[in-house]
Parts: C-alpha cells; structure tokens; sequence
C-alpha cells in the first residue's frame, strides 16, 4: 500500500513537470487529468486480470499514463480506453521479454563456478544491457543476427562463421553490414 | 521506421569491411578519408562505435547463449505471462549454491526492511536491508550465520557459560570478545567494522592465520585473505537507525548503497558518476532522496518500468 502511494505522488510531480517540458497547454493538461481520473483504476484492474501481479499492475499502470504524457496532443484522443490499452499491451510484452532473459541469464550463470558469480549489482547492470540489446536485435533476419552475433561476442572469424551458418564468407560480410545497418537505424529511432 | 541516411548505409559497409580483419594499409586509408569527409560520415561512424562497446559491457559466455534466441512473437508471449509471474522471484534462487539455505533461514528481512532482534542472552541484532541469518545457540556456543545482507551487534553481557560469540560467513569466522560490531556479505568478501571492544577475525580455509581488530577499525577479508585494518566509521552503523551517512561520497556509490534499500534497478549515467554528495538520507523512503538529489546536484530522474532507475546529467 505504501509503495503504491509513493509511486503514486511521485509521479504526479513527475507528470507536471514532464508536463511543463512539453508545454502542454492548460486544456490539454485538464483533459489528461480527466483520462487519469476516469481510467487509472480500470486500467489497473485490467492489468491485474492479466499480470495477476498486484504491483507490476500499478507500475505498469503508471508507466502508461507517463507514455501517454509525453505524447504531444491529448486533444485528439477520442478513445482514451483503447488508446491506454495499446500502450500499456506494448510495455506488458517489453516486460514479458525481460523476465525471459532474465531466466536465460540466470540459466546461463549456473554453469558459472561459484567463485567467478558477478554481484547483484553486476548481474542487474548486464541484465539491462541484455535488454537493451535484445531490442536492438529484434526483428534482425535470423541468420543474419547469429552472425552478428558470432562476430561481436564470439570475435570468430568471417570464414569460421561462414563455416558455422553454411555459407559464404562474401555472405558474410553481407550479413554483418545489415546488422550493423540495422543497429544504426534502431539507436537513430530511439534518439529521435 | 526510418529511412537510412546515406552515411548510414556507408558507415555499416565500412564497418563490415574493416571487421573482417582483412582489410589492409590502403582500406584504412580509404576508410579514414571517408570518415574526415564529412561530420555527417564520422557521426554516423560513431555510433557503431557506441553500439560496438554496449556489446564489450557484456561478460564473456553470457551474451551469446541469451541473445541467440530472439523473442518469440508477440501472441506467444502474452501466453506465457501468467506463467512467468509465478515462477519469476523463485528463478532467481536457481543459481544460488544452496537455495534452501535461504528458504530455511532463522530471520530474513526483504529489500528495505530493517529490523531488530533480542536474542535470549540479552544480544542485540540489527538486520540490514535483504539479509538472511541463521542463529545456532547452545551450550558450547553462540554463533550467527551470515547468509546475505548485513549484521550490527551489540553482544549482551550477562553470559554466565563464557561462551564464544561468533558470526559465520562464506569467507571466515569473526569473533566477539564482548562487544558492539557489524559484519557485512559483499559478493567476493567480508567486511568487519569494530565500534567498541574486540573482535578477532579468521578467514575461512586459513583459521590460523587471524588478527585482533581494535575499536575504530575495520577489515576485509576472503577465505584466504585478510587486508589491512582500515578506520571504522560509526555512520557505516546508522543504518540499523534507518539512516544513510555520506561524506563527500560519489554519486555512483551512494547510488549503489541507496539501491540496497530498493527494489529494482538504480543506475548512475557515468557523465555524473564523480560527483560529490554528502549528508544524512532516510532509506525508507528512497524516492524521496531521489529526489533531494535533483534539488541539490545537477541531475534528473529517469525512470523506466517503474522499477528501473537511471540518473542522468539534467
């Protein structure tokens, strides 16, 4: 209860100010305060239904009201429902992948000797550049993501990981400029 | 999505070419004078340079076995929510040695509690934030076993046996010799701080090998090693009185003690990691010093998925 009222007040400050950045006009700011009014708890208990999580429910929840800030006219959203049920389906799959890759990494970590275990903290830090990577990859064709890959982690070879993926190392050199492409355009996306 | 610039496209057949590690004196020449060519061609080129070092940050073995798989298609892993929910805090005791040790533990504080207990012998224990203790009291001993977190003690006096006071660690054995200490799990060490009295401390596979701390000293140690006494600080104990203390601590550090104190991911933009912050902070609240921080340093908060925390140059 507590955690939810601190969220809670927090990000209504983080709301106004992020409201103030925008220069979201007085109009727009009293029709959003309206959509949270009239929406917060049903969007909450739609998340519920679905995360059977009480507080990944609540974070989510905020988490779509704060997305919904940062869009610039407020003005035309007609359908405030199905708009917040759009946003809050994208966050619950980001979710649903990283606890994914979290499981993988912890999988991966078991064949780690004890000793050699990274830290909490450690193991939070890579888990988030897991993340960030992850989905920088997503939508990569799948062989060319493998000998992206292959390259950065691995450090093989253009002919290894020819040899690997069954074809030629011209291929391969193909492959890595569309990765790299594609990273480009992803990182430019998010910068934007 | 967006359309490539040119240097876009450019700059990742370069990057292909240079990659291969067959490129030669007259590639590089050529590749250089692309660069210079333009801001736009250098610009373009740096951010496969940014992206290049994300992937060094990842440890060696880990990345490719997780990122080989792609995510499943987005139907898929709406299925699979419900699932991952119910497993999601158990999975995080898979890769720990003994998960039962945790399961079956005497006391346990969750991220963000405190708490203090009174054992029969009149000893004070203050458990920090997500420690997990056993306690082994008979009529040869009193030992605490420290399975995660952080401990202060203030051992009671009235033991009539003479029994030896000891706190057990993965690393070694500290001894009490009627006294007020606090012992601390770090991922690869032990930390002892000594505030009044005695201690002695013995690293795990050397217990011959051990030193008597004084009061204001403390010392770290693994189960072979044992560093130099260093100085004790009393506010390394104001924890156990809900207080964080910093002296011109840096951000970073404070910011990775501040997170102990909460759920989720607390990270530090390196551009502000150095600067120096220093007062008395409340870890109940941690959002609230948080937000102090915005007020006092040039920073902002950003936070994504509710629990996972960025401070960033403003």
């Amino acid at each position: 209860m507590r955690i939810a009222s601190v969220l809670q007040s927090s990000s209504i400050k983080q709301a106004q100010n992020i409201a103030l950045d925008n220069n979201v006009s007085s109009i727009g700011l009293s029709l959003l305060h309206d959509i949270y009014a009239n929406n917060y708890g049903w969007l909450v208990k739609l998340l519920n239904k679905k995360l059977s999580c009480q507080h990944s429910a609540a974070d989510l929840a905020q988490e779509t009201f704060l997305k919904l800030l940062h869009k610039n006219n407020h003005i035309g959203i007609i359908e405030p429902r199905a708009y917040l049920t759009t946003i809050a389906h994208g966050l619950m799959v980001s979710l649903i992948r990283r606890r994914e890759l979290e499981k993988t990494y912890l999988a991966a970590l078991a064949n780690i000797p004890v000793a050699e275990q990274p830290s909490a903290e450690a193991r939070l830090i890579t888990l988030e550049t897991l993340v960030q990577l992850d989905a920088m990859l997503d939508g990569m064709p799948p062989k060319v993501r493998k000998a992206y890959l292959l390259l950065q982690l691995e450090g093989l070879s253009y002919a290894e990981i020819a040899n690997q993926l069954g074809v030629t190392s011209r291929s391969v050199t193909n492959y890595i400029a569309k990765a790299a492409l594609h990273c480009a355009i992803f990182k430019q996306h998010l910068s934007n | 999505m967006l359309k490539p610039s040119q240097a876009m496209v450019a700059a990742s057949q370069w990057y292909a070419k240079l990659a291969s590690g067959e490129a030669n004196e007259r590639d590089y020449a050529a590749w250089q004078s692309w660069k210079d060519a333009s801001s736009k061609h250098a610009q373009a080129w740096q951010q496969l340079e940014e992206i290049n070092q994300q992937f060094q940050q990842l440890p060696p073995k880990v990345g490719l076995t997780t990122l080989q798989k792609p995510a499943p298609p987005r139907r898929q892993a709406l299925k699979q929510l419900a699932v991952m929910f119910s497993v999601g805090t158990a999975s995080w005791y898979t890769y720990q040695e003994q998960p039962w040790r945790e399961l079956l533990a005497d006391y346990k504080t969750a991220v963000g509690e405190t708490r203090e207990i009174q054992l029969a012998d009149g000893t004070q224990l203050y458990l920090n934030t997500n420690t997990t203790i056993n306690v082994l009291y008979n009529n040869q001993q009193r030992q605490v076993e420290l399975i995660e977190g952080e401990v202060l003690i203030k051992t009671g006096h009235q033991d009539t046996a003479q029994r030896n006071f000891t706190v057990k660690t993965q690393y070694g054995l500290v001894t009490a010799l009627g006294t007020h200490f606090s012992v601390r799990n770090f991922a690869d060490y032990t930390k002892a701080s000594l505030f009044e009295g005695q201690i002695k401390v013995e690293p795990e596979s050397n217990l011959g090998q051990n030193i008597v701390l004084n009061a204001g000293e403390s010392i770290n140690f693994t189960s072979t090693q044992l560093s130099r006494p260093e100085k004790a600080r009393l506010t390394d104990a104001a924890w156990s009185k809900g207080i964080l203390v910093a002296y011109a601590m840096p951000l970073a550090q404070f910011l990775a003690e501040l997170s102990r104190y909460r759920p989720g991911l607390l990270r530090c933009d390196p551009a502000v990691a150095k600067l120096e912050i220093s007062g008395s902070f409340p870890t109940q609240d941690t959002d609230a010093v948080l937000e102090t921080l915005t007020n006092t340093l040039p920073v902002r908060i950003h936070t994504i998925m509710g629990y996972w925390t960025t401070i960033q140059a403003s």
